[in-house]
């Protein structure tokens, strides 16, 4: 090692050091807090898109605080939400609402963010077979649901990107088939079904998620971690829809 | 553990601490097959002064990011000119999303960003996949842009 880039070893451990007296008491959290800021993060970008289109409000907030739904198990009647108006069109977009699909009898599922119809009910209904007949099972059909949206902290990885493609057909009622693009519109005002990701793609996985992106109704949205947040910059030609 | 990684996994959650140390071993073992294979720009990365020390550092700082500043930024951004202009947002009972902590995961992202500009390629090296994506992203920096 020359003595040049021992130096800049030893002044990056020093900056690191003094960087983690200074500010590890904002950034040591829990796994949880970690993984819901980004999906607010996440949440937040898909808002700002609307914005552009539509007049939002923001609905059942608590003591003037948006109170956001984590698990699908509490009631969404008791949580915040964002209503949202485009023309005469009225949607809501909320966390953590669960899905009963239109595939099958029994196939449920909760997406991190899903905008669905305005006058779609969300129902709650007691089954022994979960929590023991004790907690309502809440859920909205597939057939109110406009966008099922997923969160993901991590580095995109094939796998990934494709059982994107699962929630997709299984949430989406208005999807005739995964290559279905009939919904793509310019001019929709809807994001079309994203899945957030945080981490940037290269090479042969940047491929496959422009080659989804361009034969299914779908935007796959890497490197959020790096700071991709505008979904409107001309260049990302994200995909909209109008279903 | 190398000196970067520990000060940076400090007082982190063990599942955290546990997925920095992962990624880190995972990015290591790449860059010694990599040098294996005589890849071509670690070769050139090698030739300016560049060993294993210098990819730990490198790595750490990229799990860091990757793993826990990026993901507590995402949620820090300004909210000024938008319907989410002072209303924070509450998670269940343990955490509350405001200005106030936006301003200090601001604060410490501008301060890492100040560290990463020392790293050839900056933040855009650090947020790179796999190992050979950020050997790259720093040939391309050391090669092309005049600081480094």
């Amino acid at each position: 090692m020359n003595g040049i880039t021992e130096n800049w070893i030893n002044s990056i451990e020093k900056a690191i050091e003094s960087f983690a007296k200074k500010y590890s008491f904002i950034y040591a959290k829990k796994e949880r807090e970690l993984s819901a800021s980004f999906e607010i993060g996440c949440f937040h970008t898909l808002t700002d898109f609307y914005e552009k289109f539509s007049k939002l409000t923001l609905r059942n907030l608590i003591d003037g605080k948006y109170r956001y739904l984590t698990t699908p198990n509490g009631n969404p009647v008791n949580f915040s939400y964002v209503e949202g108006l485009a023309g005469k069109e009225l949607f809501v977009i909320r966390q953590q609402v669960r899905i009963k699909s239109h595939l099958a009898e029994d196939v449920a599922f909760t997406p991190d963010i899903v905008v669905i119809k305005k006058n779609a009910e969300i129902t709650g209904e007691l089954d022994p077979d979960y929590a023991s007949g004790k907690r309502k099972f809440f859920f909205v059909n597939s057939s109110d649901v406009i966008a099922a949206h997923e969160c993901k902290s991590i580095n995109p990885f094939p796998e990934l990107l494709v059982s994107f493609v699962g929630m997709l057909v299984a949430a989406h009622t208005w999807l005739l088939s995964p290559t279905d693009r009939s919904k793509v519109n310019i001019s929709g005002i809807h994001l079309a079904p994203s899945l957030f990701v945080g981490g940037a793609a290269s090479g042969i996985h940047k491929r496959m998620v422009q080659s989804m992106e361009k034969n299914m109704p779908i935007n796959i949205i890497l490197g959020l971690h790096k700071g991709s947040w505008d979904l409107l910059d001309s260049s990302s030609g994200k995909n909209r829809i109008k279903p | 553990m190398n000196n970067t990684l520990e000060i940076l996994s400090e007082g982190q959650d063990p599942a955290i601490k546990r997925s920095m140390s992962r990624r880190v071993s995972a990015l290591m073992a790449s860059v010694r097959y990599l040098k294996k294979q005589q890849n071509e720009y670690l070769l050139f990365m090698e030739e300016h002064g560049w060993d294993m020390n210098h990819f730990e550092i490198v790595f750490s700082m990229s799990s860091f990011y990757l793993i826990v500043l990026g993901p507590l930024a995402s949620s820090a951004r300004g909210r000024a000119g938008s319907v989410w202009r002072n209303v924070p947002i509450t998670w269940g009972n343990d955490f509350q999303f405001d200005n106030q902590r936006a301003q200090q995961v601001r604060n410490a992202h501008q301060a890492f960003s100040n560290i990463a500009r020392r790293i050839p390629g900056g933040l855009d090296t650090l947020t790179g996949n796999q190992a050979s994506d950020i050997v790259f992203k720093l040939y391309r920096a050391m090669k092309y842009e005049r600081n480094y």
